[in-house]
């Protein structure tokens, strides 16, 4: 995840942590209309994980007997699957979607890792979740790919694309764009479209911030502080030298602490660890560049916990500028030494 | 010293009595019961508290920043509140004591008392013991509902009369696009509870205070008679000078319920204190479309961005509102959802206390409009 200013500034940043949660809602929201019934009830035999990791068998076309994890893994009955990818947006450059195609061909496999007694499944769709802004074009583009390539899915492989309906009541709204589902009534459902209320993905699954992608690091950086650290520092009392509450923290522990409460801690081997090390890692050199950390030795860190009143993601925005201003001036003295050397 | 101000002294200190030689809550209450009407000015106030811990303990931990707090005695706890004479202000002394309330973890901090006493002694020490103790807030339909149940009590040679309300009351001229203006004003009036509660709810007015009176109908006449005065602040103080025991039994007893029931609801919420397994949202509903317009979900951005006390994450506030709040008192952390007309979604996070939740939920019901809150429900 990059950390260089963005071009639109913290109204990017912005809009980028709100795809990154709108991807995580248009998931969960697949996941309600997978496994509940007309009544909202849980179906009693469906299982399904944020991320899942799943073995290739040797006859992969992309990556065999190797490990994958999909966005969302979901079995709703001994013999029915769905692995889902999701694409809040899209690179302009087409050329970079040939990658996201091979994702989707690595799920076109007999899979291991479901919910059975020997993690096989004789039966499951692929699915490509995508907002419906690039849903046509993706589609025409994936029509061409794999006419091109003479190739096609083995398993029933289906684009459904999202669109969040801004209505008096805030809905995603899921249809079929192309291919074919398992499942009759999911069919004919998703076919018509079908809206989800926002709100009863955040009454269900509200406290999941993460899944298996990297969001920005301002984003992870909120969390940490007003989360984490706005509860640690009543532990500790106020430096006024330092006008701070002053504190180290453990670059592991902080991890651990975030997947239990938001994110995939990993317990079970199939399961992915999320958010990881190097994104809070990340986070925390943010509050370095800023002044509220400061490295001390074996993934540990002093924090200078100051309670912030402005808008917090803007304040955290500028550690990009900071970042960019050591790049700049590391570039200049590199620059500066090799001339030199030259000379 | 004029008669009435003598015998004003001598039921305060009457009180410091026995509320430092009592050896029981029941022994201070007792004697409140047994009271007489006290003269002008003096009143048994009250701050309804709702705290987890130990009020005492939350007490001695703030009395090296109030070295004017001297704890009397422990059991039941009394404590002194002496402020020296400023340039600004006079000297106020005075004891308190706190009492149990008929709900767990709501207790009645109580004096006998000047208004002066309470407002420079009294209420800056009981701002400072939050987030070990929060004042409930009595909404504006808890408040009504509490006063019908005094008058139901009383039968029906009693009645109620509202003497003054303290109205809230959005400025009618503010623009739409701005941050809108409240305007506070205290109107004398001398009507039913009825008529002044549906007024308020046909002119969008909300009320900070009140003060009402009971009356008691003189017999083979018309006329009523006033036998006592009080007052409600919806910020959890209650104030009277008369009728302990029915007051107590009916008007607290009905707040304290509302309160009590309200903070059932919201303990236990924080995902650490779950063991991880989070708990469904909280929900503020409203009977109306209070966010059909535009405008509606900015000024509810504007009334959470200025929420004291606070860091905030703002995500998106057009056409709906998301933003992440974090108590830094309390360390407490909340997400705040608007994605329909009549409901604010509110998901707990690793620690989300009862107190710091009543806050939040204060604040909004102050600024916004009050609501129901309830558990999410789809």
């Amino acid at each position: 995840m990059s950390s260089i200013p963005e071009k639109g500034g913290i109204e990017t940043v912005k809009e980028k942590i709100e795809d990154y949660t709108s991807t995580i809602h248009a998931i969960f929201s697949f996941i309600i209309l997978t496994t509940r019934d007309n009544e909202g009830k849980t179906l009693s035999n469906a299982k399904f994980t944020l991320g899942r990791k799943m073995d290739t068998s040797s006859k992969n076309k992309i990556s065999p007997e190797n490990k994958i994890t999909p966005d969302a893994v979901i079995q709703t009955f001994p013999a029915l699957g769905y692995v889902v990818e999701a694409k809040k947006s899209l690179p302009n450059n087409t050329m970079d979607w040939d990658k996201y195609i091979q994702q989707l061909q690595k799920y076109d496999d007999d899979l291991v890792g479901w919910w059975t007694q020997n993690e096989k499944l004789s039966n499951h769709s692929i699915v490509l979740l995508i907002e419906i802004a690039r849903g046509v074009e993706f589609s025409d583009y994936l029509n061409q790919y794999l006419l091109r390539n003479n190739e096609s899915f083995k398993k029933m492989f289906s684009i459904v694309e999202f669109n969040r309906a801004d209505e008096n009541k805030h809905y995603y709204f899921l249809r079929t764009q192309k291919g074919n589902i398992n499942g009759d009534d999911l069919r004919e459902t998703l076919r018509i479209g079908k809206k989800i209320n926002r709100e009863n993905i955040l009454a269900s699954y509200g406290y999941r911030k993460f899944y298996d992608t990297e969001p920005e690091p301002e984003f992870t950086m909120q969390v940490i502080w007003m989360d984490i650290f706005n509860g640690m520092k009543n532990d500790y009392i106020y430096d006024e030298t330092m006008k701070a509450y002053v504190f180290e923290i453990d670059l592991m522990n902080i991890t651990e602490e975030l997947q239990k409460l938001y994110g995939s801690t990993g317990m079970n081997h199939r399961e992915p660890q999320f958010p990881k090390k190097a994104w809070v890692k990340r986070a925390i050199e943010g509050f370095v560049c800023l002044g509220l950390a400061e490295y001390k030795a074996n993934d540990t860190y002093r924090i200078f916990y100051k309670d912030f009143k402005s808008d917090i993601l803007e304040k955290f925005y500028k550690h990009r500028l900071q970042d960019s201003k050591l790049a700049r001036t590391k570039t200049k003295q590199l620059s500066f030494l090799e001339i030199n050397q030259e000379e | 010293m004029p008669e009435s101000k003598r015998s004003s002294k001598n039921l305060i200190e009457s009180f410091r009595a026995i509320a430092e030689s009592a050896n029981s809550h029941n022994a201070i209450e007792s004697y409140l019961s047994m009271t007489p009407r006290f003269p002008q000015h003096v009143f048994i106030r009250q701050y309804i508290v709702y705290h987890k811990e130990d009020l005492l303990e939350s007490i001695e931990r703030k009395t090296p920043n109030f070295p004017y707090v001297n704890v009397l005695q422990k059991n039941p706890l009394v404590f002194e509140i002496k402020r020296p004479e400023t340039q600004t202000r006079s000297a106020v002394s005075g004891v308190l004591t706190v009492l149990p309330s008929s709900q767990t973890n709501i207790s009645r901090i109580t004096t006998i008392s000047y208004s002066n006493f309470w407002n420079i002694g009294v209420k800056p020490l009981i701002k400072k013991i939050y987030p070990k103790g929060m004042p409930v807030f009595f909404r504006q339909d808890e408040i009504e509902s509490s006063l019908y149940k005094v008058e139901e009590t009383l039968g029906s040679d009693y009645r109620i009369r509202i003497a003054d309300v303290t109205l809230k009351e959005e400025r009618s001229n503010s623009q739409e696009s701005r941050r809108k203006i409240f305007d506070t004003e205290r109107r004398w009036t001398d009507l039913p509870i009825k008529d002044i509660f549906s007024q308020a709810k046909e002119r969008n007015q909300w009320f900070t205070g009140l003060s009402f009176i009971i009356q008691k109908k003189r017999k083979n006449t018309r006329a009523y008679l006033q036998v006592s005065k009080g007052r409600l602040n919806k910020y959890g103080e209650v104030s009277f000078n008369s009728f302990y025991n029915e007051l107590i039994s009916s008007l607290l007893f009905t707040l304290e319920s509302y309160a009590g029931d309200r903070f059932k609801l919201l303990q236990k919420r924080g995902i650490r204190e779950r063991g991880y397994d989070p708990s469904i949202p909280i929900e503020i509903s409203y009977s109306y479309e209070a966010f059909s317009r535009i405008e509606e979900v900015r000024r509810f951005g504007k009334i959470i961005s200025s929420y004291p006390n606070s860091t905030k994450a703002v995500f998106h506030s057009n056409p709906y509102y998301h933003a992440s709040v974090a108590d830094f008192l309390d360390g407490s952390s909340f997400d705040i959802w608007v994605l329909s007309d009549r409901r604010i979604v509110i998901i707990p996070q690793a620690k989300s206390s009862a107190q710091a939740f009543e806050r939040l939920i204060s604040h909004i019901f102050s600024n916004f409009g009050e609501g129901t809150v309830n558990e999410f429900n789809t």
